[in-house]
């Protein structure tokens, strides 16, 4: 039914990438200063937070351009 | 003597939701409803009236305004929906699409109307109850589909070694809650912004007199651009509903 590809919807995730690594930090962050504020851990699960957040987001654009290239890779094929 | 004009109070003034709707010729009091509340209710009556009412799908030819609602909703239909989620759960899941994408669009082009002060996707709960139906899609509905066990194992990347995977697989399933949580921001973000961002240049007029004149301009140009926005939102909330429930739905694609 639908013969057209168009790229945007292959690299979507570049679309999404900036919301989701700034959404990932400050949700993560978020959380971390709740748990600080409930267990009294100073700034330890907030930093823990903001770490695993900008891990998440780093792995979102490794994903991203793993996509990217498998795409190029059926465009070259 | 007048008080000195605070532009942030201003701005807060009308973008905050109130029991009080502030129209040219009179203050209404809600009652238990807000502006945002109102807002929503009318989205959803005007939702009713157009497509019980005024969209007649059986039309062969489809003319006015089924003729311009056709071409939406052929859209989610074939390109976001069947596209992503393939042919049988792509039906399945249209009515849902569609319904969020003319929710999102009646909502985010009555808060463009000036009578209202603010919209009701510069809610955070508003857009976070959006979201929220995603991420059930994305969990319940994944359950649902695969079972719990095969549901679990969307989470763990097959090939991989398993050190790595003790590393990846939290980061999978933290990716899921993050997913909503950006839809959520994202939406809330843009509408939020563009009210602030039009009752800035307006403000400067209030502010710095008849020099600040050519601002109005610039509001004219800010206010078009957020009509522009006010689809392009509603259309990326859709498509990135579509792409996430899609990739929960056929992991393997």
């Amino acid at each position: 039914m639908i013969d057209q590809k168009p790229t945007l919807k292959k690299d979507y995730s570049a679309l999404n990438l900036v919301y989701v690594m700034a959404a990932g930090i400050g949700l993560m962050a978020f959380i971390g200063h709740w748990l600080d504020g409930k267990f009294g851990g100073g700034y330890k699960f907030t930093l823990i937070g903001i770490l695993l957040g900008f891990a998440e987001g780093i792995y979102e654009a490794w994903k991203m351009a793993q996509r990217m290239n498998a795409n190029l890779e059926e465009k070259k094929d | 003597m007048h008080e000195a004009f605070r532009l942030d109070q201003f701005i807060t003034h009308h973008i905050s939701d109130s029991h009080l709707w502030h129209l040219p010729f009179g203050v209404i009091d809600l009652g238990f409803l807000t502006v945002q509340k109102l807002i929503l209710l009318i989205a959803a009556v005007l939702m009713i009236i157009v497509f019980c009412f005024l969209y007649r799908k059986n039309d062969r030819v489809p003319t006015g305004l089924t003729n311009f609602f056709e071409v939406f909703i052929l859209h989610i239909r074939n390109d976001l929906a069947i596209e992503f989620l393939g042919e049988e759960d792509g039906k399945k899941l249209t009515p849902f699409l569609l319904t969020l994408f003319f929710l999102i669009l009646f909502v985010n082009v009555l808060g463009l109307i000036p009578i209202f002060p603010t919209t009701a996707t510069a809610n955070v709960y508003m857009t976070g109850g959006l979201a929220f139906l995603t991420f059930l899609l994305m969990t319940l509905g994944g359950i649902f589909k695969h079972g719990p066990v095969h549901y679990a194992k969307i989470f763990v990347l097959p090939g991989v070694p398993w050190p790595m995977l003790i590393l990846l697989t939290p980061l999978e399933i933290l990716s899921v809650f993050i997913r909503a949580f950006a839809l959520m921001i994202r939406l809330f973000a843009n509408m939020f912004a563009g009210h602030i961002v039009i009752l800035s240049i307006l403000g400067l007029i209030v502010t710095l007199g008849w020099v600040a004149l050519p601002a109005l301009a610039m509001a004219v140009f800010v206010s078009l651009l957020e009509v522009l926005v006010a689809f392009l939102q509603a259309y990326i909330f859709t498509f990135l509903t579509a792409i996430f429930v899609g990739q929960i739905y056929h992991p393997q694609h």
